[in-house]
């Protein structure tokens, strides 16, 4: 166990899994208290086409990443307000072409794509000093961002049309949680991959929500479940030579799982049986 | 307080009011009835400059037209409670909360004069045991006095409810409606109401206004409510009754 910290690769990985648990976990709560899973879905799949296309072009694979997500998340947005589509449908069809361009992408380049594969599956244990720095900043930006319109993101997630009422800029609002999901997904990609950074995002927050009353409970839960899976994960990965991303998500599967069973859902449905009959 | 003068107004393209003109005094209690999809909740999004009319002109605490969004820091709203998810993980103290952060402005957090005005509007609503119970714990008629808790916080001049009796028992529907009227008189405060059910409010309203597309009728209660009329409004056959000095309505087959 100790020797492990001897390396420099595993410190790395380590703060790595603690940043990105951190931001994508409390991200995450907004995500899922709104129904927008599948945008998180939709974005990922942006930002892999955006890391195909910087390879292919031979330029920094984030830069692309962070492009095509930005770009996903406003046309996400933009369609949602057009009004004439359900987002389910928006985000299906931005989320279609985001695909098909990372197929086409990955066509066009030339031999074996090892670095693309890379930030399909992710991997922890191969994060560089410069991809820890950049994930501790942007990863500071979101969480400073949420806690400074904290109560603008919990009326929005509430109850949006009385938001707009009292005066919000509800669609902003929208927009710019958009913009802090698809940051959380960039720095995520090459730790936990494309496929798996969906996980990252939804099923801490699921897994909290079974256990909160409170916002700022289902924050700190959050928080907690997605730091942990994060962590154990990676040691998980490390001692049974398995991919961290894999590892990190059956843990979170299993934090799920666990939750489901001792949460006491049945017990606040027999409790909120129990006030209704006691109203006056 | 209120004045809507030919207005005409809709989604994009999709005209919903057309040619709608009414006023409401300081202190008056107005309900507006009409079939689904009439556009009674469109005359609350217009009056909280939600949605901007494409002709006429409106009038809302004394901002006209563009500036209408300005009134609404003294607007309280009640929506329909299906609007809300009762499974979101909030307190009723924070639900309550939330009625001061239009007012409060962006970043700023409530302080504790909100807070105590928080626990104040709970008090009056009768929720004051409730104050850390999950929202989602509370029957459908507490929540809605919470959501009206809400509304009442920054103290209101002008009170807009959305079928807020939708969806409740008719002891709850009873219950809320004696406490909005309650509350209103007490505060001198003005309300417009929309609600499928206008016998819940006859005793109560001093004008009534009938809306399907465009303001059909709108006057005191014992001027509209005409069986013929109602018919012709709801397409079935209505039946007016008077009942201890209050009119009643009845719907369909009242032979049987």
């Amino acid at each position: 166990m100790l020797e492990l910290w001897q390396y420099a690769f595993f410190q790395r990985a380590l703060l790595s899994a603690v940043v990105l648990g951190f931001t994508c976990s409390v991200m995450g709560v907004f995500i899922v208290l709104q129904g927008l899973s599948f945008v998180s879905a939709g974005i990922a799949h942006g930002a892999f086409a955006g890391v195909a296309l910087a390879l292919l072009l031979g330029f920094n694979p984030l830069l692309g990443a962070a492009g095509t997500a930005l770009v996903m998340a406003l046309l996400i947005g933009q369609t949602n307000r057009r009004g004439k589509l359900n987002l389910d449908a928006s985000i299906g069809i931005v989320f279609s072409a985001a695909l098909a361009l990372a197929v086409l992408f990955i066509g066009l380049m030339p031999g074996y794509t090892a670095d693309l594969m890379g930030y399909l599956f992710g991997n922890l244990l191969a994060v560089t000093t410069t991809d820890l720095w950049v994930s501790i900043v942007v990863g500071a930006v979101v969480i400073a961002t949420i806690t400074l319109f904290y109560k603008e993101f919990q009326f929005t997630a509430f109850d949006p049309v009385m938001a707009e009422a009292a005066g919000l800029p509800v669609k902003a609002l929208f927009d710019g949680l958009l913009v802090l999901v698809s940051l959380a997904i960039v720095i995520s990609l090459k730790a936990a991959g494309e496929l798996l950074v969906i996980a990252f995002i939804v099923i801490p927050a699921s897994t909290a929500w079974q256990w909160s009353n409170s916002l700022t409970q289902m924050l700190f839960l959050s928080a907690g479940f997605g730091v942990a899976a994060a962590v154990l994960g990676l040691f998980a990965s490390y001692y049974f030579d398995i991919p961290t991303g894999a590892s990190i998500v059956l843990i979170l599967i299993l934090f799920f799982a666990v939750s489901s069973i001792l949460a006491p859902q049945r017990r606040a449905v027999r409790r909120t049986k129990g006030l209704a009959a006691k109203e006056v | 307080m209120i004045s809507f003068d030919r207005v005409w107004a809709g989604y994009g393209r999709q005209v919903v009011l057309s040619d709608v003109s009414f006023a409401v005094a300081p202190g008056e209690f107005v309900v507006l009835v009409g079939p689904n999809g009439s556009g009674k909740s469109t005359v609350l999004k217009t009056i909280l400059g939600l949605i901007r009319p494409t002709r006429g002109d409106v009038q809302v605490l004394g901002y006209a037209n563009r500036e209408v969004p300005k009134a609404r820091h003294q607007i309280g709203y009640l929506p329909q409670i299906s609007q809300v998810d009762p499974k979101f993980p909030a307190t009723t103290f924070d639900v309550v909360l939330m009625g001061c952060y239009g007012q409060l402005g962006l970043v700023r957090r409530p302080g504790s004069a909100e807070r105590q005005q928080a626990v104040q509007s709970l008090e009056e609503v009768g929720l004051s045991a409730y104050l850390s119970t999950p929202f989602g714990f509370l029957s459908g008629g507490q929540r809605q006095r919470a959501l009206l808790a809400r509304a009442l916080m920054g103290a209101p001049k002008l009170l807009l409810l959305d079928e807020p009796t939708t969806a409740l028992d008719v002891s709850a529907q009873h219950d809320l409606i004696e406490l909005i009227y309650k509350l209103c008189r007490e505060r001198g405060l003005t309300v417009v109401m929309v609600t499928h059910d206008v016998n819940l409010v006859v005793g109560k309203a001093d004008k009534i206004g009938y809306i399907k597309g465009t303001m059909l009728a709108y006057d005191t209660p014992n001027k509209v409510l005409d069986p013929e009329f109602l018919s012709r409004v709801y397409g079935a056959e209505i039946l007016v009754v008077e009942h201890e000095g209050h009119k009643r309505v009845i719907v369909g087959d009242y032979h049987a």
